[in-house]
């Protein structure tokens, strides 16, 4: 008994020591490393080249840079112009540059704003950007002098200045990648240039990316000295890593149950922000059994958002029922949810009417993140309640992006949207659900044209009303963005409604 | 022997009770019944990250794992014997054909073998099965040849070719009974393997796709809740690790019974599945 | 003896073309094309057949193969179609990790097994041999990555004493590099070592029946002391050779453990290559894999072969 009394207090000693010793009193010289743990890493270092979010995550902002940077709130801010005009018509935007310069030492001018957007125009461009849509509104691109550009628009786009904010959208140096030679002279995708507070020093593959302070950036120098990204992906590893000092940031929590070492810890922030993201059980409209309207009204009937809520994010998330999520960069929210609240005898009904009183058997594809695979488990247990059996594919998110976003091959998939601002998707009736609904596309034209604002959410509104009832997708629940941080550090993005993590104002006390 | 019959008797009947009877819904996902310990609230060993019955999941488990094995070691015993036996009659350029063969694919490790199974077909308890028997395949072909060598070689199947019996009767009538014994040794230590090669699979989420439940997919499941419920690593792995105890004991003790010559010895199939 | 070496040598080499054809015909024949997935899905026809015939795959299977096999004996394994990466470097990097964590798990399998495998043998007759046999029986069925998930559960998350997952790199920190192998090599270690525990126990069961031994115990060597001077180098001999082969098993074993801790390691980079349909990848890595398993089993066998007399006759 005494023996076992002392060993306790041992431990508790031990205890103390190890949790009072992290960032409790501020040294004297102050920590200028900062060690993020992410989840995804990306695929490669050209944040023009692939849609992988992984690659804004770590890069825009911090290395790569565009005319215009997305704010925490969702807010469109200057970045490489400093400031800008539109013509009363709408369709002339006039860019003022910064004088800056990229990490090879070329200087930044207007010709490369002309060349970044020229080449993410051209379908010919190998690789594509994967964003090529977000050029769609553009007429011309016109170098005015050095420090001044001309963007034309076939007609005014409400969507155009917010997506120039995107990953996608970044400046790249002139004449990358076309360079005859093989490999081209400048290859992005190892060694990437921007114009960003941090560059690149090394990429460890599946491990870890190091950025150093661009000394000569044309703003503000970064407090940090040294960025180092580093790529876990069991969210019980990624917490064991942060617990024990590996890293100061856990950028991204995808197993919130985790989240109790740290709530109760003087040593820990963590920051709970607005949601982002649609995560839904997305649908084959145009082919398969889903090609029925009452098939999808049944699926979303059978849905009980909260045991996903609870079941995937233990409650951290916010349910949604159309494709907009109540945060400032989707301002034309609707509240949808009670369009279809769980209703298993209504969906056992539609299914009958619909020829399949038996039941029936659905595919669906499921990527590796954790709302996906949990989802799937939950999906499968809701929709066997009314008569639906799933069938269960786990698949990596290449192979889903071939079968399912490309070819069409699905009847249903769990997917988080994480792009803001894409309801212009269903506009579009090539998209992998296969949408097709002319009055939805005049709509969109409509709202993307139009310059009131008041008048513009009026028409997303009738969008996002006309899809709910056309079940086109049953959406689920936007997470509220999480990440635990040391309580030293300041300046950390608090939501994560931007493409990306933006360090460069970020500082330990 | 005993024990080892006893513990595969008890997987057996899970599994076969599983078809007509579970205590609760092994898929049935019920999020206010999250975690639960053993004995709470009718889960007999408690529940989930989502409320599911472990009991019954591991009931299932038992009928999935039972499934995979007996298909790849019909597999590698449909392919093998008669590839063995091919090699051990005809000689020659077939039999120099089956062994080479059967060289490089005992190069590939079972599990890489059905790793690329997995990448080029779908993922999924046919693909599994599929690379776990033809992986195991080489190893009954040279058993088979082996112990065919021999029994050719005894004059009284010489006397039987004389008189003209037909290969395939001499194989059927003299081969395979001497065989037999040693296939059934191998076989069931073949079943343990296939057992552990599943469950590895599963873990790599490229063997038995959900909501099946599968026992290597519960250990991959539990693995983010290990926090707040050790217990769900616990339960699936003790019945992979008692199922594969139980198939080794049942072949240690069969080799004994049928084979008393046969000293004890490692299983002739390289691991590589650990 | 020369001519067995160049017959075995041939051999080695035959098997791996065999190897290498094979695995390429599986390879070439996955689903998915590795054009599309780097360009994503918004790639226009023109760029896709550009990238294509850049990355050759409009040739002819057997040149693809050709310009392979050629590519690799140079040392040159490819670009990866994916990051853009080349392969000997990729694999460089995984290997730095995939082979202090294959070589870790063999000490710690051979910590295990040679003490454990010794006293089984000597006292097989008495409790404590049959306890360690039975133990080690229960070993081999315990597939590793659940003694993984135990060793996290106790050591990463209950004591908080190692990681429970990542790595750090050697260059960053070798002692924190050493610290997250460590889990991970004692899981596939103890699997292996309870399998080689029955073989050191067997080989100490037979070396003890020798008739050596009997006449170094006539002579008035106590049984310890005469299994040391005589008995462990001959049960060496096909402990060793079973370890050879261990090491290969460990290789592919680590491909589940590594995904077990998130290890950066050669078989967590194959998983990966198959859900990124890096064809060029996913070739290399299971040829280098399946490469080693055969020149280990070559060394194994010539060293067999030499070793033993009664083999070379019968071969």
């Amino acid at each position: 008994m005494r023996l076992a009394a002392a060993i306790s207090a041992v431990l508790a000693v031990i205890a103390c020591s190890g949790t009072s010793n992290p960032g409790s009193t501020p040294r004297a010289s102050s920590k200028s490393t900062i060690v993020v743990g992410v989840t995804q890493e990306p695929t490669t270092m050209d944040v023009t080249a692939q849609a992988t979010a992984a690659i804004a995550e770590d890069l825009r902002d911090n290395l790569y840079e565009g005319l215009v940077r997305t704010d925490p709130t969702g807010k469109i801010v200057p970045q490489l112009a400093r400031s800008w005009e539109l013509s009363p018509d709408g369709k002339v935007y006039t860019f003022h540059l910064v004088t800056a310069s990229f990490h090879d030492g070329s200087a930044f001018t207007a010709d490369d704003v002309k060349f970044s957007y020229d080449r993410a125009m051209d379908p010919k461009t190998v690789p594509a950007n994967p964003h090529v849509d977000y050029w769609a509104p553009v007429q011309s691109v016109d170098v005015v002098d050095t420090h001044t550009v001309k963007v034309t628009l076939k007609q005014f786009s409400d969507g155009f200045l917010f997506h120039m904010g995107q990953g996608s959208a970044a400046i790249i140096p002139k004449g990358t990648h076309l360079a005859a030679t093989n490999p081209p002279a400048t290859n992005l995708a190892t060694n990437p240039v921007g114009t960003g507070p941090f560059k690149f020093e090394s990429w460890n593959r599946e491990a870890s990316l190091t950025l150093v302070r661009n000394d000569h950036y044309w703003g503000t120098r970064a407090p940090l000295q040294k960025v180092i990204f580093k790529y876990i992906s069991d969210p019980n590893a990624m917490n064991n890593a942060l617990l024990a000092g590996d890293i100061d940031v856990v950028s991204g929590v995808t197993g919130p149950e985790q989240l109790g070492s740290f709530l109760n810890n003087a040593s820990f922030k963590v920051l709970e922000g607005k949601p982002t993201g649609k995560i839904m059980v997305a649908m084959n409209n145009a082919a398969g059994p889903t090609r029925d309207i009452r098939v999808r009204q049944a699926v979303s009937y059978a849905i009980d958002r909260k045991a996903f809520i609870d079941g995937i994010q233990q409650g951290h998330a916010v349910p949604i029922g159309s494709h907009s999520v109540p945060n400032d960069s989707e301002p034309y929210y609707v509240d949808l949810t009670g369009a279809y609240r769980q209703d298993k005898a209504r969906a056992r009904q539609l299914l009958t009417e619909a020829g399949y009183p038996n039941g029936l058997t659905l595919r669906v594809s499921l990527i590796p993140f954790a709302y996906a695979r949990r989802g799937g488990d939950i999906l499968a247990s809701q929709l066997a309640d009314v008569g639906i059996k799933l069938q269960s594919e786990n698949v990596e998110f290449p192979l889903w992006l071939d079968q399912t976003f490309t070819k069409h091959n699905y009847d249903l998939t769990i997917i988080n949207h994480v792009e803001p601002r894409d309801i212009g998707n269903y506009g579009n009736p090539k998209y992998y659900w296969g949408y097709d609904n002319p009055q939805v596309g005049q709509l969109l034209k409509q709202a993307d044209g139009e310059q009131d604002q008041t008048k513009r959410n009026d028409l997303y509104a009738q969008v996002e009303r006309q899809i709910t009832s056309d079940a086109v997708n049953a959406w689920i629940m936007s997470p509220n963005s999480l990440a635990v941080i040391k309580s030293s550090l300041h300046s950390y993005p608090q939501s994560r409604v931007a493409p990306s993590i933006y360090l460069g104002a970020a500082y330990f006390s | 022997m005993l024990a080892g019959a006893a513990l595969v008797g008890l997987v057996i009947a899970a599994a076969v009770l599983s078809f007509a009877w579970t205590p609760k819904s092994p898929t049935h996902v019920v999020i206010p019944d999250r975690f639960l310990g053993p004995g709470q609230r009718g889960y007999l060993l408690g529940s989930d990250q989502f409320g599911r019955d472990v009991f019954s999941m591991l009931m299932v488990g038992a009928r999935n794992t039972l499934f995979v094995g007996i298909v790849a070691v019909g597999i590698a015993l449909g392919l093998g014997v008669p590839l063995g036996g091919l090699a051990a009659l005809r000689r020659g350029s077939a039999e120099e054909l089956v062994m080479r063969g059967s060289d490089v694919m005992l190069a590939f490790p079972a599990l890489l073998l059905a790793i690329l199974f997995a990448a080029v077909f779908r993922p999924g308890t046919l693909t599994a099965m599929v690379a776990i028997g033809l992986a195991f395949t080489p190893v009954f072909a040279r058993l088979v040849r082996g112990a065919g060598l021999q029994v050719l070689a005894q004059d009284y199947v010489t006397v039987a070719r004389t008189f003209g019996s037909s290969s395939s009767a001499i194989f059927r009538r003299h081969v395979l009974p001497n065989v037999a014994s040693v296939l059934i040794v191998q076989a069931t230590v073949a079943f343990a393997l296939a057992i552990l090669a599943e469950a590895a699979l599963s873990y790599l989420g490229l063997g038995t796709q959900p909501p099946t439940p599968s026992w290597g997919r519960m250990l991959n499941d539990a693995q983010n809740y290990l926090s707040q419920s050790a217990l769900l690593a616990l339960w699936p792995g003790l019945s992979i690790a008692l199922s594969v105890l139980g198939f080794n004991l049942l072949g240690d003790g069969l080799r004994d019974l049928l084979d008393p010559k046969l000293q004890p010895r490692e299983s002739q199939i390289r691991g590589g599945m650990s | 003896m020369a001519v067995m070496l160049l017959t075995r040598l041939g051999i080695l080499v035959l098997s791996l073309a065999a190897a290498s054809l094979l695995i390429f015909l599986v390879v070439q024949v996955l689903p998915g094309d590795p054009a599309q997935v780097v360009l994503g899905v918004n790639a226009t026809p023109e760029a896709l057949a550009q990238l294509r015939h850049q990355m050759g795959l409009d040739l002819p299977l057997w040149q693809r193969y050709l310009i392979w096999v050629g590519g690799i004996l140079h040392g040159d394994f490819g670009t990866s179609q994916v990051s853009g990466a080349p392969v000997a470097e990729l694999l460089r990097q995984k290997l730095s990790v995939s082979v202090p964590l294959a070589l870790m798990g063999v000490a710690v399998s051979i910590l295990i097994s040679v003490p454990l495998g010794v006293i089984a043998g000597v006292r097989y007759r008495h409790l404590s041999g049959t306890v360690i046999s039975a133990l080690s029986l229960g070993g081999i069925a315990i597939p590793a990555f659940w003694a993984a998930l135990l060793l996290i559960t106790v050591f990463a998350i209950r004591l908080r004493a190692l990681p429970a997952g990542g790595f750090v790199a050697w260059s960053d920190d070798p002692v924190g590099a050493f610290r997250s192998l460590l889990l991970p090599a004692i899981s596939l270690g103890l699997v292996q070592g309870a399998i080689l525990t029955r073989y050191v126990r067997s080989a100490i069961v037979d070396v003890l029946g020798e008739d050596y031994i009997r006449t170094a115990r006539a002579k008035g060597l106590t049984r310890s002391q005469a299994l040391r001077r005589h008995g462990f180098r001959n049960a060496a001999i096909p402990v060793v050779t079973v370890l050879g082969v261990q090491l290969t098993s460990l290789l592919v074993g680590a491909v589940v453990v590594e995904n077990v801790f998130y290890l950066p390691g050669l078989g967590r980079m194959l998983l990966q290559a198959i859900g990124n349909r890096d064809l060029i990848v996913i070739q290399a890595t299971v040829m280098l894999l399946t490469g080693v398993v055969l020149v280990v089993n070559f060394l194994v066998d010539v060293s067999y072969r030499l070793i033993d007399p009664r083999i070379r006759a019968t071969a």
